[in-house]
């Protein structure tokens, strides 16, 4: 125990708080229960947990979970879903665990919305942000400095300086072009890359941030995925990119090359998953990749070599997720995976079989469901 | 301090024999509140106060209203509820045990663009147990009294536990209580 801690403990026992000797008080149960009980009910701790934004383009709102660390069961937070703008989609929440940002896509605006820090429910801060048309897709770089905005329709790519204490975005430049219908992005962890993936072209346009928030296009860019590209994700460990590929029914696995941020496609890329895979999760130790696949509702897992970058799908795999699983996630401790299905309009939870031989990255289904109040279409955690 | 003048006054208290009427209730309560049930990491401690009135039918069997209001993160909580009690007396003290049944309504205060929060209003029950002492005649310490409460409010159940400490104010004669 600390110092501080053995000091407490003498405050009820020293000296200094026993009546005086000509007094005599008897500590019966009758006197020292309520004390004790109030002592009780004034230790109740507080454990940090995660909590989880889910946007509901038809609503026009955002729905807000709270994930319980031990279970991973989700609670609707009190208020919600919180009203946003117009056919709000991707949404992003700040590393601080202070702001959440949420672009409207028929507004063509971002919402930028306040966390309570005690309930994790929302509060809207006006003004909302500008965007070219259509903000399709939206990533945060991990040390919360800058938010990256993809526009489908005006083909091009926003960056914006986050206000550290505000969650102001301010832009940082003019939109820079891409080729038509840019759909997702991905940064990597040391914020030194951004990737953009056009599901037209089924490639991906590789980027280098430099510290003012400015984008210069990779040497070797763009780089072919398959067709119908759709989601992108980066592993923890900045070693391997993946794309799903929606209409090829596979997912390209790349190494990324640190010194330019070029990619290179691993030997036996492309895998094949389940029928129309539209979303990837990958675990916090880089280990798995969870893939959703739309059409055969389902999830697909993979373990990861991680020197080749080889995907080796789990032979317990796929997992059952609903109809028309449309996002896979994981938790930031990598526990649990949670699936949305829109037609469902659910949540399911899955443990991740974090230990023991073969069954290790397994998904087990909880057999719980969280509802949303309309079909879901983007889900964010906190960090 | 707080002893001494408990202490002091146990010699009142034995003159307080007669059982009274009714006892209006006021004091500080603290309810720790299921905020887990509508998304908040943990259960919440709610300072607040509150007053019950108790008309005693018999030497026994009364009815009870009780109000309180707790507050605390951003969150407020209303609670009234009205059910029998059952009193066992003593010279010096009373145990009483209480059956509660009304509504509870409770107000979480985060920031909207039109509104200050929200609120939801719904049915409670649930019951307790309380240790009252005999301090002057005509007033008592209520020690301790918990209550466990079960509330619909916000779409989902709560399961909260309200601890109250104060005074009890006793008003007519209903009769002697039997010296032991």
């Amino acid at each position: 125990m600390n110092r501080r801690g053995n000091s407490n403990t003498a405050d009820f026992r020293g000296q200094r708080n026993r009546p005086p000797s000509g007094i005599r008080i008897r500590r019966g149960k009758e006197n020292s229960l309520p004390l004790m009980l109030l002592l009780l009910v004034g230790s109740v701790g507080c454990v940090s947990s995660h909590t989880a934004y889910v946007t509901l383009p038809t609503g026009n709102g955002i729905s807000a979970y709270r994930i319980d660390n031990s279970s991973g069961k989700l609670t609707e937070i009190v208020g919600s879903p919180y009203t946003t703008g117009n056919s709000p989609g991707p949404v992003v929440v700040a590393p601080s665990k202070k702001f959440v940002w949420v672009a409207n896509r028929d507004d063509n605006n971002i919402s930028r919305f306040k966390i309570d820090s005690t309930s994790g429910g929302l509060s809207e801060i006006l003004p909302r942000t500008s965007t070219p048309f259509d903000p399709v897709a939206m990533v945060v770089n991990t040390n919360g400095s800058f938010l990256f905005v993809a526009n489908e329709l005006a083909s091009n790519l926003s960056v914006y300086a986050i206000d550290p204490s505000t969650g102001d975005l301010r832009a940082v430049s003019a939109p820079v072009p891409t080729p038509k219908n840019p759909v997702a992005l991905a940064v990597t962890p040391s914020g030194n890359f951004l990737y953009v993936v056009n599901s037209n072209l089924g490639a991906v346009f590789g980027y280098t941030v430099s510290a003012s928030g400015g984008l210069e296009t990779i040497p070797g860019s763009p780089f072919l995925a398959g067709t119908g590209a759709l989601a992108v994700a980066v592993d923890p460990k900045e070693h391997f990119l993946y794309v799903a590929n929606s209409t090829a029914n596979s997912i390209s696995i790349f190494a990324i090359i640190p010194s330019t941020g070029g990619l290179r496609e691993v030997p036996g890329s492309p895998f094949l998953t389940g029928i129309a895979p539209v979303s990837l999760a990958v675990t916090i130790s880089g280990q798995f990749l969870y893939v959703a696949n739309a059409g055969s509702n389902n999830i697909s897992g993979y373990t990861i070599d991680p020197r080749s970058g080889f995907a080796t799908a789990l032979t317990e795999g796929p997992f059952a997720a609903g109809t028309t699983p449309v996002l896979v996630l994981t938790d930031p401790h990598g526990t649990y995976v949670y699936s949305l299905s829109q037609t469902e309009r659910t949540i399911t939870e899955f443990t991740l079989q974090t230990t023991g031989g073969s069954a290790f990255g397994v998904l087990t289904n909880n057999g719980r469901t969280a509802t949303t109040p309309e079909p879901a279409v983007a889900m964010s955690v906190t960090p | 301090m707080v002893g001494f003048i408990f202490w002091g006054s146990m010699s009142v208290s034995l003159r307080a024999q007669q059982v009274p009427r009714f006892d209006v209730f006021g004091g500080y309560s603290d309810r720790l509140f299921d905020a887990p049930s509508i998304g908040y990491p943990n259960y919440t401690n709610l300072y607040g106060g509150g007053i019950a009135g108790t008309w005693h039918i018999t030497m026994k069997i009364g009815v009870t209203v009780d109000t309180s209001a707790n507050w605390g993160s951003g969150l407020h909580m209303w609670n009234y509820a009205v059910g029998p009690q059952y009193v066992l007396r003593r010279e010096k003290s009373d145990i009483f045990f209480q059956g509660l049944f009304g509504k509870t309504q409770n107000t979480a205060n985060i920031q909207q663009l039109t509104r200050s929060g929200f609120e939801s209003v719904g049915r409670s029950f649930g019951g307790g147990a309380g240790y009252d002492y005999h301090w002057k005649p005509r007033i008592s310490i209520r020690v301790l009294e918990a209550d466990y409460f079960h509330t619909d409010t916000f779409k989902t159940h709560q399961n909260d536990v309200r601890l109250s400490t104060g005074l009890v104010f006793h008003f007519g004669h209903k009769g002697h209580r039997r010296k032991l």
